[in-house]
């Protein structure tokens, strides 16, 4: 049954949750009030995400097996990068099938994504454009043509203006079917008659250095890291490490480990009884030293001072 | 399990005791008049320890770093900073002990330092994993100056835990502070060894450095006799003038008047254990 929905939201946590593929964890990395609205579009077979955030962050997304998944900005905007490349106003990426990623936003972005069965995109690749549409073994930018790009964001704005504004269209299955018939045919298009990017063998090494580097982050996730012990666990060194992050975070791996304590001290915050424990227990247990400026930092990423935080704990 | 103390001391053979009880032989002998006063904060991370003083008379001691650990002096608060081996230690500096290895400390007056210990084995694991390369740690001696940057980062570290301990905080006591303190400090210390530079030590002061822990494992064979000059001369196979300008450079003093001193001071001379 199709269907759709459109959601805002304030709590980037919330909206990190709320968005289908699974956002293990989403960063702001600027202070500012967040706000995101996410449009969620359930054709037939033919899933799609419209996203809009107005701060720059970091996620990364967990792997989807199973579906074939593109993505692409639906309008222009501050350096946008998926799993390591630039998401241009022109290009698309396609990424591996179970392929899990980083998506870094450097400011207001805007994209959408679509997915649909594996089988059902290899097939249609090959009846209707006789090419070979099986996920790549790595994500893959594809370029394709002015026509065959403005086609497919024309429709999938569409698509989210329908979900706004007549969600009853979307919901009668004959009129989702054509919506979804002539997205398959522009996502195939673009697709099958698109360029592809030329080599990417070092950033597939960096790619795996940095799930390791995941897998470490994964594994502990109430606790605080560092560098050295992730330098141990991963098998990688400091430069090496730096350089994977710069380029899949826009960061170096010491910068998102402070921002991760910082949500992490945050959460603590938030949790604690004012009565029960002080600010500078909490921030040393999260690995700050420097009170003054743990509390310039924090209340430049969160708006607030720590100590107003551990006041008000979430009810 | 991290914990950490704050001691006063008024007897400087209390203050030995405790420096001892850190796990390096330390034979300590106040050099000038007046009452002994001393402040110690001890930090005992999960691996880590971190140490630091304020004494208020010059004194002279051996420092013998344990087998399995490696010292870093680095200096603390303002004010003079201890002299090891004869040579001061700048405020952008620090020096570096290996296992098993001797050396004097001096204060000519009031006097702050502060020590990192820290198990070799850990320094050589991390600074593997975080150059990527076979880590080295050296054993002699050395003096390294660091940039900035990198000393101010290391001395915030240190500081902020010994003024945590000192102002009753319980935060030094939680084993995810320790943790994190712990990874920070070893970070901090494998940037200043890989990237700081050596300070160059000219041989003859190395050899005095050696002349002076010589003399001193002489001294202590016999703890209850005056030895003669001539006599250590011939043991150590120096002339005199080496051993005077060595202890001068080392001890502060000429070997005649440190060994007068050694037995005058009495209840004030700390024999090392």
């Amino acid at each position: 049954m199709p269907s759709s929905a459109v959601r805002t939201f304030t709590d980037p946590e919330d909206y990190a949750a709320a968005i289908r593929q699974g956002t293990y964890e989403l960063t702001v990395t600027q202070r500012g009030d967040f706000t995101a609205k996410l449009t969620r579009i359930d054709l037939h077979r033919l899933w799609m995400q419209r996203f809009s955030e107005n701060l720059p962050r970091v996620s990364h997304i967990a792997g989807w097996g199973g579906r074939a998944v593109i993505a692409f900005r639906t309008r222009p905007g501050p350096r946008l990068l998926s799993s390591g490349v630039e998401m241009l106003p022109t290009n698309i990426v396609r990424y591996r099938e179970g392929q899990s990623y980083y998506r870094l936003s450097s400011g207001f972005a805007c994209y959408g994504a679509m997915s649909l069965p594996v089988a059902e995109l290899v097939s249609l690749g090959a009846t209707v454009a006789g090419v070979d549409l099986a996920p790549p073994k790595d994500a893959l930018i594809v370029t394709p043509s002015q026509t065959a790009m403005a086609k497919l964001q024309r429709l999938h704005a569409a698509a989210g203006q329908l979900a706004e504004g007549a969600p009853e269209i979307i919901a009668h299955p004959e009129a989702a079917r054509g919506l979804e018939q002539a997205l398959i045919e522009a996502m195939v298009e673009c697709l099958s008659t698109g360029e592809t990017g030329g080599d990417r063998s070092a950033l597939r090494h960096h790619a795996m250095i940095l799930r390791r580097f995941r897998r470490a982050v994964e594994e502990n996730p109430d606790q605080p890291l560092y560098i050295p012990e992730v330098c141990a666990a991963i098998g990688a060194s400091d430069r090496t490490l730096r350089v994977c992050c710069q380029e899949q975070l826009g960061m170096s791996p010491k910068r998102y480990l402070l921002l991760r304590r910082m949500h992490l001290a945050r959460r603590a915050l938030r949790d604690s009884a004012p009565t029960g424990t002080t600010v500078t227990e909490i921030a040393t247990r999260h690995g700050f030293w420097q009170f003054g400026r743990f509390a310039g930092e924090y209340r430049s990423l969160f708006g607030e001072l720590p100590s107003t935080t551990l006041g008000h704990p979430r009810a | 399990m991290p914990g950490s103390v704050t001691s006063v001391f008024g007897e400087a053979n209390d203050f030995a005791a405790a420096m001892r009880a850190e796990g390096c032989c330390f034979g300590l002998l106040v050099t000038g008049p007046g009452a002994f006063r001393a402040r110690l904060t001890r930090v005992a991370l999960h691996r880590l320890r971190l140490s630091a003083a304020e004494e208020h008379l010059p004194r002279v001691a051996l420092v013998a770093v344990p087998t399995d650990m490696i010292l870093v002096s680095l200096p603390s608060g303002s004010g003079p900073a201890p002299i090891w081996g004869g040579l001061g230690l700048g405020a952008g500096d620090i020096m570096t002990l290996g296992a098993g290895q001797r050396l004097h400390m001096r204060t000519d007056g009031p006097c702050r330092w502060g020590a990192i210990w820290l198990p070799t084995g850990e320094l050589v694991r991390y600074g593997s994993a975080l150059t990527g390369m076979s880590f080295a740690v050296p054993a002699a001696a050395l003096w390294w100056r660091l940039r900035p940057a990198m000393m101010r980062h290391l001395r915030h570290l240190h500081s902020a835990a010994i003024r945590l301990v000192e102002s009753g905080s319980r935060a030094m006591i939680d084993a995810a502070a320790a943790h994190g303190l712990e990874q920070q400090l070893i970070h901090a210390l494998v940037e200043c060894l890989s990237k700081g530079s050596v300070i160059e030590v000219d041989r003859a002061t190395r050899e005095h450095q050696d002349i002076a822990v010589r003399f001193e494992a002489l001294l202590r064979t016999e703890p209850e006799r005056v030895l003669r000059t001539a006599e250590i001369c011939k043991t150590l196979g120096i002339p005199a003038r080496t051993l005077r300008i060595s202890c001068e450079e080392q001890l502060g003093m000429g070997p005649t008047e440190y060994i007068r001193r050694r037995h005058t001071t009495g209840g004030r001379q700390v024999k090392v254990s």
